[in-house]
Parts: structure tokens; sequence; C-alpha cells
């Protein structure tokens, strides 16, 4: 029965050439560890976020008087409509996590050299896309955290000189965060965003697919040649396909993602809910404590230390301008293994150092 | 090869069990239940409201004040006060209806006079018949 | 080829001249959407306390202002113009009987001046013996008297002891109506902190809230009726009340269970496939 279906499909598409070529003869390098799996892992968590947010949107009205009613309505009256919203709130903040991972690993692994530099840019845009993505989404419910956080995170581009107040306004739509900045919001969360991001994904795994996964110049000594001049699939000695060998591995860090994902749910299933997040947004209430969301913590703790607010926002810009385009800013001539560079590896040591200090910092200040 | 046999065969089943504990919610999901039933229409005689005068009642469970307003008709609005959910009184002397807890007042539409409420009261559909007024 | 031109010509004349119709669409718009009571107005300190706080004023005038700052009212937004009338937005018209400015209450008028907004503790007040003894001869407990006049808090049972209540009479007489008062106070507390609880676990306790919170302000207005057998006899009514509301706390604290154990369920299915899954890819590698 299953044979007959998979052959009425072949002879309409050779099926079986796709699945060979595709899987089984794209082959993995040896170095593919499951570190490597991670970007597979956060194409699978963006899915996750783009099915459970349909599915609110069949119920969410983007007005001010409606949001936070259609998403109690959706939280407590639409059957199961609490599984979906929490997985979509708490896999939101782990996809974050798991880009997060994902940019460490690569960096370390100095894949971003030639001729990989457009997957790292589309990389880091999309990094700053999904940013974005988080942030404009978490007005959405309209509740005093998102209000209150939106109202702190669209001023901050007010910081820079000149067009600074121009952005702020284009931001919320007007000088106070209003109906018009929900409207604006929920497009950008729904479809701007998301239209950018897939555009980019497709970029980045099509690089991929055609390029190979890079090797670990660590497992690999002997790959760790100066890069050709002329396009060229690398050709591993001791490769394995990727269906099945690299895929059950795929497998394996999905599945765990998801459990990571049930963990939180199941033992703390209001991580992501603070008390505030239960009450409707007044905009003549502010709340005691109003801090971003953690994602965007460290960006926010170094703006409130550095004493010049142009200052702040120009390092900031800076270290965003320098990660997109870091491929095009690291020598060509050193190789990939990252232990021969002990400046570069200290260098990603101590950025990732002070991200989680500044990080901690903001949630205790 | 028999241990991968039966990894894979558990792997199916998992997945397939996994599948069907998403399915399941999600087709629930999709298809709203209906709300819990209402009470069945309360029917009122109309000469036990006077002009000017008003009835209180309780329908699905939520107390109403039934008004004969002198040439507006008939209006039912829902007595629990929008801003903290006390019962509103009708004061038949100024044509209005006062909160007793904080002195919220609204006019005989249910709209906001004065006071700390914001949103106005829970209008209620109401038929009026030859002598009777049916509510819900 | 001049038709490439035309057209679009045509079309932009078009959109141009609906250009005035839209204008009202614009003023409805503005109207309804950004000028709702969402639209956060800018804030302004009052003319009231800006002058209160002054160095033009004595240390009795900033401690009032102080005192308020830390009372219940300013906590819910309720400011100096709510109470005394006068215009809190203009200096010029802040004191001004045009808009209402009734000054501080003479002791006579304390009772009526609270009324202005608490209707329904106001008239139990009047039939108490509280009251009526305050009216008719001067002397007795008016609101500031348990309550403050500018700190307020949230009343609570304390207000009922000895070295308040037995400035008049024997404190036996108090200390019946605290034990008269004291099932259903603490029941009241109980269900507000479940409801708090739940309010916080997502659930959407709004119609909960509400019952609640007329039931507990009939009871407190109740109870300024120093009247003991009153309240005994109303007390079972709203003990009834309080447990409707807790058999609908108990089935959210059931459906938040029943979520719980969803969870763990798909947490577990998980973990199986993450095993198999972690086995299978070790059962592919090459040594």
């Amino acid at each position: 029965m299953w044979g007959k279906i998979i052959h009425w499909i072949e002879v309409r598409i050779g099926l079986e050439e796709l699945v060979n070529k595709h899987l089984r003869e794209f082959h993995t390098p040896k170095g593919a560890t499951f570190w490597s799996t991670f970007g597979f892992v956060v194409l699978i968590a963006f899915i996750v976020q783009v099915i459970t947010g349909i599915m609110l949107l069949l119920y969410y009205i983007p007005h001010p008087e409606y949001a936070f009613k259609s998403v109690q309505t959706i939280t407590n009256e639409i059957p199961y409509g609490w599984l979906f919203r929490s997985i979509h709130n708490v896999g939101g903040n782990i996809l974050m996590a798991a880009i997060i991972i994902h940019l460490v690993h690569v960096f370390l692994r100095v894949s971003y050299k030639k001729p990989r530099e457009i997957t790292w840019v589309t990389g880091v845009l999309m990094f700053f896309l999904v940013q974005f993505t988080l942030i404009s989404g978490h007005l959405l419910p309209w509740h005093q955290t998102g209000f209150w956080q939106t109202t702190v995170t669209s001023s901050v581009p007010a910081f820079i000189p000149v067009i600074g107040e121009g952005i702020s306004s284009y931001l919320r739509g007007g000088e106070f965060v209003t109906g018009v900045t929900l409207s604006r919001y929920f497009s950008f969360h729904v479809v701007i965003l998301p239209v950018f991001i897939v555009a980019l994904i497709f970029l980045h795994v099509l690089l991929i697919r055609r390029q190979g996964l890079s090797t670990s110049a660590i497992v690999e000594p002997d790959t760790d040649t100066a890069p050709s001049d002329e396009f060229r699939r690398e050709v591993h000695l001791e490769s394995q396909p990727c269906f099945p060998n690299f895929a059950t591995k795929r497998l394996f860090i999905v599945m765990s993602y998801c459990t990571v994902l049930f963990f939180i749910m199941t033992f703390f299933p209001n991580l992501f809910l603070p008390a505030e997040a239960n009450i409707q947004a007044d905009p003549m209430a502010t709340p005691e404590l109003i801090r971003p969301a953690w994602y965007f913590l460290a960006p926010y703790q170094l703006l409130k230390i550095i004493p010049n607010d142009i200052l702040g926002i120009s390092l900031i810009t800076i270290f965003c301008v320098v990660l997109l385009f870091w491929p095009f800013f690291d020598p060509t001539d050193t190789g990939r293994n990252i232990h021969k560079r002990p400046l570069l590896l200290s260098l990603a040591l101590i950025v990732l150092v002070l991200w989680a200090i500044l990080t901690i910092w903001g949630m205790y200040s | 090869m028999e241990r991968r046999q039966l990894l894979k065969t558990s792997l199916a089943f998992l997945g397939t069990t996994t599948l069907i504990s998403f399915v399941y919610p999600a087709s629930k999901f999709l298809v709203r239940p209906k709300s819990s039933v209402p009470d069945a229409p309360l029917t009122i005689n109309k000469n036990e409201i006077p002009t000017g005068t008003a009835k209180e009642i309780v329908f699905n469970e939520t107390p109403l004040v039934v008004i004969n307003r002198r040439g507006s008709g008939f209006i039912a609005l829902s007595r629990v006060c929008t801003h903290l959910g006390c019962l509103v009184g009708y004061d038949k002397f100024n044509n209005k209806l006062v909160c007793p807890c904080h002195a919220g007042e609204f006019d005989l539409e249910g709209r906001v006079l004065s006071g700390p409420a914001t949103k106005p009261l829970l209008r209620y559909p109401l038929k009026v018949a030859a002598d009777q007024i049916t509510i819900g | 080829m001049m038709r490439y031109f035309i057209i679009p010509l045509v079309v932009l004349i078009g959109i141009v001249s609906t250009g005035p119709s839209q204008a009202s669409y614009r003023e409805t718009f503005e109207k309804e959407f950004m000028l709702s009571p969402w639209h956060i107005a800018a804030g302004e300190i009052s003319a009231c306390i800006q002058c209160h706080t002054s160095d033009n004023m004595g240390p009795e005038m900033h401690e009032i202002t102080q005192q308020w700052k830390e009372s219940f009212h300013a906590k819910h937004n309720v400011s100096c113009h709510d109470c005394h009338g006068g215009a809190p937005e203009d200096a010029s018209m802040s004191m001004m009987h045009q808009r209402g400015f009734k000054g501080s209450p003479k002791d006579l008028d304390i009772p009526e001046f609270c009324g202005t907004c608490h209707i329904a503790i106001l008239n139990s007040y009047l039939k108490s013996g509280h009251g009526k003894t305050f009216i008719e001869t001067g002397e007795g407990p008016n609101c500031v008297t348990c309550h403050g006049s500018h700190n307020i808090q949230r009343a609570s049972m304390d207000i009922i002891n000895e070295q308040l209540c037995s400035q008049c009479h024997t404190y036996d007489r108090a200390q019946e109506m605290k034990q008269a008062l004291f099932m259903v106070e603490s029941k009241l507390s109980n269900v507000e902190e479940t409801l708090d609880r739940l309010k916080l676990s997502g659930i959407n306790v709004d119609n909960q809230e509400k019952f609640f919170y007329r039931n507990h302000a009939g009871f407190r207005a109740l109870s300024h009726s120093i009247n003991v057998d009153a309240v005994r006899i109303k007390s079972g009514d709203y003990i009834k009340k309080l447990e409707i509301i807790e058999s609908e706390i108990n089935e959210s604290f059931n459906q938040l269970k029943f979520r719980k154990n969803f969870y763990a369920y798909l947490l577990l299915l998980f973990i199986g496939l993450s095993i198999v899954a972690f086995l299978l890819s070790k059962s592919y590698e090459q040594k």
C-alpha cells in the first residue's frame, strides 16, 4: 500500500532521484557533530512559532479595546488555547536562545570565512529581524508588561542624534504608545518581518546546500587550507550521508529542544509571564519595575551605564555593524582552527562574558 | 540491525502518539464550543413597570435593571458597575443610575456620566410585544 | 502611445479627487482611534500639589501631601480635587468656588464630605449609633476618627481596637462587633488572596472579582451600622455567596492542574522521543 503511493509520486516527480541526490548523497563532513545541527533546530523552532502564531491569529483581535480580552479568551475559553499560547510564548524565548547558541557555534568554528560570508551576513540579519519580531510580538497581548516594555524599547532609537526621534516616532506611530502602535506592531510581527525572515532563510539554506556544511578545522585539520578561488564543493574523505546519519542527529537535538520547551512549560509555566502580564495595559499606571525582555537587557543596560547617550547608542550600532560584516573584518589569510587563534577565541569569550554580565546586571538593577 | 529496527518502530510509535496529541487539541481549538447555555428568555408584564420607574431582575445570573424611560422606551441594562462590580441603583428623581460604592453615575443609556468607571454598562437585548417585555 | 500617458493621469486625478472625502475619515479615525482613553494623557503634577509642596508652605502642608502620597487614595488616582474640588490643572482656579472648591470640611460636615463618593457607607453610618450621636451632639466618631484624613489606608479589622474604641465606651461592645465580623472577614481575605493567585496563573477572574468586590463592599457598609445582630444575621448570606466564588475558584485550580498534567504528558513523550532518536543516531555512527 505504502509502496503504491510512493510509486505514484515517483512517476510524477522522480521522487527517488530527489531523495537520493538531496538527502542520501548530500554528505556531511566528519566533524559535523550535534552542535552543527543547531541551525536546523532554529528552523524548526521558527516553523513552530509560525504554526502556533497562525492558530492564535484565528482568535486574536488587534485593537486596544479587545486585544487583551481576546488573548484571555484564547487562554481560558478556547479548548486547548492555553497550550498553543504557551508554546508560542515560551517557544519565542527559547528560539532566541537557540539562535544565540547557533551563532556562537558558527563563530567558534570560524565557518564564516570565504566562501561563506553571505551565509553569515544573512544569518546575522535574521538574528536582528527575529529580535524585532519578538519585541513587536510582546506588545500584541496589550498587557502592562508589553505596553510599558514597548514604551521603553521604542524610546531607545531616540538616543540617535538628528534622526533618532523620527525613528522612534515612526516605530510608535506617534509620540506615545497607542492603538496606532498596536496596529503597526501587529503588521510588523505577522507579515512584514516574517516575509523578510523567510526570504533570508531561503537564501541561507540555499547557500548551505550548494556549498555543503563546513568542516571542523579541529577534527579535519587537512581541510584547513586556503579557500580556493572558484566554486568548489569540498570533498570529504570520511563524510557521512545526510540521511540517515546526520538527519538522526538533527532529530535528536530537535526532540531535546521540544523537551526543554515542555520542561519549562510544565515546571515554570509563568517564567515569561510576570505578574503584570495578567493586567490590561493602563497608560495611566506605570508599574514599578519596567524592564525589557531578557534578550534586550544587555544593550539596554549598556545604555544605562554609559553616561553619554550618543556614545552608548554608537557603541551598540558599531557592535551590530561589526557583527554583521564580521567575515570582512577578519583577516583572510588566517586558518579556521580557533585553537590556533587565541586572540579571536579570547575576543569571542570576552564578548560572551560581557553580554552575560550585562544581562544579569540588567535583571537585577 | 534488530536493535535499529526496534528503535525505528519505537520512534514511529512515539512519533505518531505525539502527533495525535497535538492534532487532537488543534482540531478542538479550531472549533470554538458554544458558550454555556444561557437562561431561557425572561418575560415581564409591561404594567409591572410604569413610566419613569424600573424593575430589578436577575437574568443569566446577572442582576439587570429594566427601565421604562420617559420618551425613550424600555431598556435592559446590567446593574454591574464597570468600575469594580458593585450594583448600581435607579435614581428616578434625577433619571440616572448611581453606584453606591464610589458614586459612579450612568445615564439611562448606560453611558458614564461621572465617577471612576470608564466603560458603559452592558446592555441586554429587549423585545417589546403588546403588553409584555422579553429579555434575551 | 498617448494612452500610456492618459490612463495614469486619469487614475491620479481620481485618487486626488477623493482627497476631500478622506478628510472626514481622518477626523473620525483621529477621534475614535487616537484620542480614546488608552491614549496617554501627558502627565502633569496637579496645581494643588505644586503649591502645597513648595517652599512657601509650612511643614504641616508638606506633611499633608506626604501623607496623601502614601495613601490608598493616591495609589488609585484619587487626588486633592476629587475630594476638595477646585481645578487641578489651573493654579488660578484651583481654589475657586466656580470650580467646586470645598476647602477643608468642618467637623460636622466630615461624613457628608467623605460620603460624596462613599454613598453606601454614609447611609449605613447615619443610621448607626455612631452616626446619630455625632450628628445630634457633635461628639463621637466620624470618618476621620478611625480612618484618618489624608493617610487613608485600606480598612482592616485592626481599626477596631481597644485604644480607639474605649475613648467613649467600654471595649467589650466593640469586641463583640469584632467577633461578629470575624468569620466573614477571614473568608473575604482568603478568597481575595486565592483570586489574586489565580489571576497570576493567567486565569480570567474578572466576573469573580466583581462579584467578590460587591459582596466585600456590601459587608463593609454593613459593618458601619455598628449593629451586631444585623451583622450576625447577614453573615450567613455573605458566607454562602463567598462559597459560590470558592467553588468556581476550585474549578479553575482543577483546570490548572489539568494543564500541568497535559504539559507533563507531552514532556514525557518528548523525553522518550529524544532517547530513541539519540540511540538511533548513535547506531548510524561510523566507527
